[in-house]
């Protein structure tokens, strides 16, 4: 009895162990494709690689600076949003070299689907300006509002039933609010990255 | 023969959604989008079909009083063989269904299918069964979702049929799924009642 059950887990885990094997390097493909498309999908315009100059902040955030022929023009940065309806969700949010949105694409996410889910177009929507999150400056969670940032409101963004101009997802304000949140902390990450650099220069 | 009355047995007179009422949680949770609710139905038929086969192809070999876990350790397995192809090779439905896929280990249709049928039928009748039931499933889950997201977002497989903001979001809800799921129940009850 107990060596028949112990038999069948032994094949079971040969069989997992195998499967691993063999889409292991497809999987690791199929996370650095999905990071690209990511990458031209939030930034501007850029023609180098973005992932060999990564950045990796204290807090895991990852910055990615892009240029365009040699010049600085904005970054990606992947952050994760800890305070999401459904646990943590990842963003990646492209900046230009203003410190403006660029794009941003969800990477992982368990939001209610129908309510939290529509994050991946809600902030995008380029027809409603109360949502639209692109060409604003976010940050400012750190209480700060650097040279880089043009316009930064202070509070960085929120939605309007906290006192912020974007209007939060239908019956999803708290993945709104972590979403918003992560925005902002993304855009400060970015700006710190970049005055480091400078100081460096 | 028999495999055809086994498979339409499974898709219709015994449909686990509509009949059976089994695996409610993820019919429940996953059926938001017709899209959503179709990929979880494939998702369930893929492991339903191999786990039914490699239980019956192993009754003769676990016995009795360990087979309960026997069953479990055959289709955690293969649901873990799924979940890494899916992350490996459709990624963007592996990150739309989520936690749901590692959850199809405690679906009951698996459980109760292993338990029912599969552990003492051959394994070309289980095979039959498997597939029956997981293609009733997954109708009955494309159906669901679809009805939920024409009602609730004005869509069907992300076709926008009329403007979202005329939706009522109640049915991409919770409470939405028990509506619709209940009103289908009692259609599909019409439409297979016996004459009397």
């Amino acid at each position: 009895m107990t060596l028949s059950l112990g038999l069948l887990v032994v094949a079971s885990g040969a069989i997992l162990a195998g499967v691993k094997i063999l889409t292991e390097e497809p999987i690791a493909e199929a996370n650095e494709k999905a990071r690209l498309e990511a990458f031209t999908e939030v930034l501007g315009g850029f023609d180098n690689n973005p992932a060999e100059g990564v950045v990796v902040l204290e807090d895991g955030t990852r910055v990615y600076p892009a240029t365009l022929e040699g010049a600085p023009a904005g970054g990606a940065v992947e952050i994760s949003a800890p305070q999401g309806f459904g646990g943590p969700f990842s963003l990646m949010v492209g900046f230009d070299a203003k410190g403006a949105v660029t794009g941003y694409r969800v990477l992982e996410h368990a939001e209610t689907p129908g309510l939290g889910a529509k994050m991946s177009t809600w902030f995008a929507d380029t027809l409603r300006a109360s949502r639209n999150i692109i060409g604003r400056y976010p940050g400012g969670s750190d209480g700060h509002t650097g040279a880089s940032q043009q316009a930064a409101s202070p509070h960085g963004l929120a939605v309007s039933k906290d006192g912020g101009e974007i209007d939060a997802i239908t019956g999803a304000t708290i993945t709104s609010r972590a979403f918003l949140s992560a925005v902002n902390a993304a855009a400060d990450a970015f700006r710190k990255v970049n005055e480091r650099e400078e100081n460096k220069k | 023969m028999k495999a055809l009355t086994v498979f339409l047995d499974g898709l219709i007179s015994r449909n686990p959604t509509f009949v059976l009422i089994l695996g409610m949680c993820p019919t429940l949770g996953t059926t938001s989008s017709a899209l959503t609710g179709f990929s979880m139905g494939v998702a369930t038929l893929f492991v339903l079909a191999l786990s039914n086969m490699a239980i019956s192809a192993l009754k003769n070999v676990v016995p009795e009083k360990v087979r309960i876990p026997a069953f479990i350790v055959v289709i955690a397995s293969f649901v873990t063989v799924l979940q890494m192809l899916m992350q490996a090779y459709l990624p963007a439905l592996y990150t739309t269904l989520g936690i749901f896929i590692p959850l199809i280990v405690v679906n009951c249709i698996l459980l109760g299918r292993a338990e029912a049928f599969a552990s003492k039928n051959s394994v070309g009748l289980s095979l039959a069964d498997g597939l029956g039931v997981g293609l009733g499933f997954t109708l009955a889950l494309t159906l669901l979702g679809s009805v939920r997201e024409f009602l609730g977002a004005g869509s069907i497989f992300g076709e926008q049929v009329y403007p979202e903001e005329f939706g009522a979001l109640v049915f991409i809800l919770a409470p939405g799924a028990f509506i619709v799921l209940g009103l289908l129940i009692a259609l599909f009850n019409r439409l297979t009642a016996k004459p009397e």
